[in-house]
């Protein structure tokens, strides 16, 4: 098969898996706006049959290119929000409760998907500093981080908004505010330990392609920033013993700043890692 | 003392952390030294003088070397010492459980002790204080001290911890209601590691800014480009570029390294797909030979050899001048970055007044980087007249007004980096002891359950915990539950 048919077809799967969520999302948003408890399950269901074309697709585009979807915007938009989609099911699994926060989680997850599909999806071989298990374990990090940290802010919404409404017959369903805060700390808990193995696993990486384990490289840096960022709110529970409201509040800002160190910096700021994007 | 207490306050420890996020933000927003080419500064300089003078006065286009980021790191290094100093006294010293953050009433659970031990063992408790009265009061209200000879009489109460039991046996019933001698308490807990999680987190943290500074103190790092069928000395003077920590001033290798062959390799899509030089490298009197290519440096004597993304082709010249005297120079050119484009270079002919403006490529027949069928575009300007413009190939000879000049053949070059780290091995260490003190610190939370026994009743309830208190509680709820102990929770 070549490759121009392959792309075809996995950008069809893509897309349909976008369809597919976009349809999650609406059924999760009218069951929290409306407070109806019964379309989280149908929503819950599309998000389960968006993740089976979207596997698909990204199957299809690791067969073709010959290695993970890790390359290129496209790549690593598509395979985040893969990610996030898998680690937000395997938690709803363990956490029913959560499944709400899928008002959060999904449209965020094929926002990532579609701003990917926007992009060039040619198929790049990969370069010869790419070959590696610490590349593996640096991107597979990162997406479970930007995953756990997903589910984390969605938790704090959830917070947020059950607080705001109070304990409405709907919102009695959710976990209770403490418990929600509690899984937004564990998650964040979750998501800085994976953010500091991509740090580390990109740092040791470095060290065996350029003989450097840090340099600054903007991107470098703001991956720091986000570490720090979430260093602080961490501490700001422990030391401060920020919780509920203050601590939800600061997840979301937290995660609209780590916003830049994820998509933006390492797309469009000139740096080492721009010959990956 | 009093500094160091004052370095270790938590929001002093927060402020610290803030301060090192300003600065990692400024470090991004301000365009620095470590990436930025120098003709930016020039520039920058000729066309902001101001603003340039007060960037450049603050470090803030150096950032990360600058006296007030090492300062600041000094004081974390300081900072860090001295908490991990106090954690680890804090942990030796420490009780083995902390007093209860809630209780459960019960009315009278009929249980056996061993299987209860069992019960909690499934769920991962392990039991490690069992005490016959020995209580010591919990946070609120304030613990009632009772006399032993009340104890005998009166009843359990509910929401107690234990300690130590003393030589007066003290007993101390956080609800004012005393307890019978013939009550047991069992505390449970789980993560004990936990309460070293900080210290190994921390400990780590420590290791990786301690090397950070040793690598900025005594770091060395050198480029060089080596010809094929050439060797680089390893000598100081001989690298191209070099990069030298505070404290160091000359980089020595200590072998020398002969580029035996360069292989570069190609995707379809014309991405590089593998760099490879095979090189023989002599130390003394033994030479061995070994291949180094992206992401498999060579290592020798704790010199490290990379494989520079930064590789092209050699283009020698023989220059006959009319005297017969010959002067062959090598023009090393960049690989060009896009496939079909020509490799380009401008430079002096050595001991003439000639400049060499070359376009090469590779292979006329097609979009290649392989030089199998290489053409090279050759203008050769004297005194801003051109005296030679034209193809040429390899092997081929010109005239250029009374010289005769051989484009001879084509090679490979290969740009080499050397490092020394001493640190990188304790960055390492700081990695894994770091990431280790986080998984304890956030995936194993310390929990402790106390279940307070009175002959075969479960009579009481408590549970304590340093993190997800929310989901603790539901877990002890659920403990609760399972064995069958009601109250008010």
């Amino acid at each position: 098969m070549d490759d121009l048919l392959v792309l075809k077809y996995e950008v069809v799967l893509h897309w349909i898996a976008v369809g597919f969520y976009i349809l999650s999302t609406i059924f999760f948003a009218y069951s929290v706006s409306f407070r109806k408890e019964k379309t989280i399950k149908p929503a819950m269901f599309f998000t389960f049959l968006g993740l089976l074309f979207h596997s698909a697709a990204l199957g299809i585009r690791w067969w073709a290119t010959g290695h993970g979807p890790y390359l290129m915007k496209y790549e690593i938009l598509s395979s985040n929000a893969w990610v996030v989609i898998v680690m937000f099911l395997i938690a709803s699994l363990r956490y029913t409760k959560m499944r709400p926060a899928g008002v959060v989680v999904v449209p965020l997850s094929f926002l990532m998907m579609t701003i990917g599909l926007f992009m060039n999806p040619e198929i790049k071989g990969l370069p010869p500093s790419l070959k590696g298990i610490w590349l593996v374990i640096h991107v597979t990090f990162n997406h479970l981080s930007v995953g756990a940290l997903i589910i984390a802010l969605g938790a704090s919404v959830l917070y947020l908004l059950k607080e705001k409404k109070g304990e409405t017959e709907f919102f009695k369903k959710f976990p209770s505010i403490n418990v929600l805060d509690a899984y937004s700390y564990k998650f964040v808990g979750f998501g800085f330990i994976f953010w500091s193995i991509t740090i580390v696993a990109g740092a040791i990486w470095a060290n065996q392609a350029w003989g450097r384990y840090w340099g600054w490289d903007p991107v470098e840096t703001w991956s720091l920033i986000t570490w720090l960022l979430y260093g602080l709110y961490l501490h700001s529970r422990l030391f401060l013993n920020w919780k509920g409201r203050k601590a939800a509040w600061m997840l979301v800002l937290c995660f609209v700043l780590s916003i830049f160190s994820i998509y933006l910096v390492p797309f469009t700021v000139e740096s080492l890692h721009s010959a990956y994007f | 003392m009093q500094f160091f207490k004052t370095i270790t306050k938590p929001k002093f420890v927060m402020t610290l952390i803030l301060l090192t996020l300003i600065a990692a933000f400024i470090g991004v927003m301000i365009p620095q030294l470590s990436y930025k080419s120098p003709s930016y500064f020039e520039e920058w300089k000729l066309s902001s003088p101001k603003t340039f003078y007060i960037v450049d006065i603050l470090q803030l286009n150096r950032v990360f070397t600058s006296v007030w980021f090492l300062s600041l790191v000094f004081i974390i290094i300081l900072s860090l010492g001295y908490s991990l100093y106090s954690q680890v006294r804090r942990n030796l010293k420490r009780k083995d459980f902390v007093p209860p953050d809630w209780d459960f009433i019960d009315n009278k659970t009929v249980i056996e002790q061993e299987s209860l031990i069992r019960f909690m063992r499934k769920k991962q408790y392990k039991l490690v204080h069992d005490k016959k009265m020995s209580l010591r009061g919990a946070k609120t209200p304030s613990p009632v001290i009772v006399s032993k000879a009340k104890q005998s009489h009166e009843r359990l109460g509910a929401g107690f911890a234990i300690s130590k039991s003393n030589e007066n046996q003290e007993i101390a019933t956080p609800f004012g209601l005393a307890m019978t001698d013939s009550g047991r308490t069992f505390v449970f807990s789980k993560n004990s590691i936990n309460k070293w999680g900080g210290v190994i987190f921390h400990s780590g943290l420590f290791l990786i800014i301690v090397a950070a500074i040793i690598g900025l103190a005594f770091q060395k790092r050198g480029f060089v480009q080596v010809m094929e069928g050439e060797a680089f000395s390893g000598r100081h003077e001989d690298f191209l570029v070099r990069e030298f920590g505070v404290f160091q001033k000359r980089f020595d290798a200590g072998f020398k390294i002969h580029l035996s062959r360069f292989q570069h390799t190609y995707w379809d899509t014309g991405d590089i797909k593998s760099l490879e030089s095979s090189v023989a490298v002599t130390k003394g009197d033994t030479t061995a030979d070994y291949n180094i290519s992206v992401n498999s440096p060579l290592n020798i004597n704790g010199v490290k050899v990379y494989q520079s993304s930064n590789y092209g082709y050699v283009l020698p010249f023989l220059l006959k001048s009319s005297t017969d005297k010959q002067v062959v120079t090598h023009f090393l050119l960049d690989r060009p970055d896009r496939i079909g484009r020509p490799a380009i270079g401008r430079s002096d002919f050595a001991t003439t007044d000639y400049i060499f403006d070359m376009k090469f490529y590779p292979d006329i027949t097609k979009p290649s980087f392989y030089p199998s069928k290489p053409i090279l575009y050759l203008r050769v300007i004297e005194r801003g007249t051109p005296v030679f413009e034209g193809l040429l190939i390899p092997g081929q000879a010109i005239k250029v007004k009374n010289d005769i000049l051989q484009f001879m053949s084509i090679r490979s070059w290969s740009g080499l980096i050397f490092a020394k780290n001493i640190g990188t091995n304790i960055a390492y260490a700081g990695f894994v002891i770091a990431i280790t003190g986080m998984i304890i610190n956030y995936l194993l939370p310390y929990k402790e359950i106390q279940l307070g026994i009175r002959g075969d009743s479960v009579i009481s309830i408590n549970g304590s915990t340093k993190r997800y208190h929310a989901m603790f509680e539901e877990e002890l709820s659920n403990i609760k539950a399972e064995l069958g102990v009601s109250g008010d929770g």
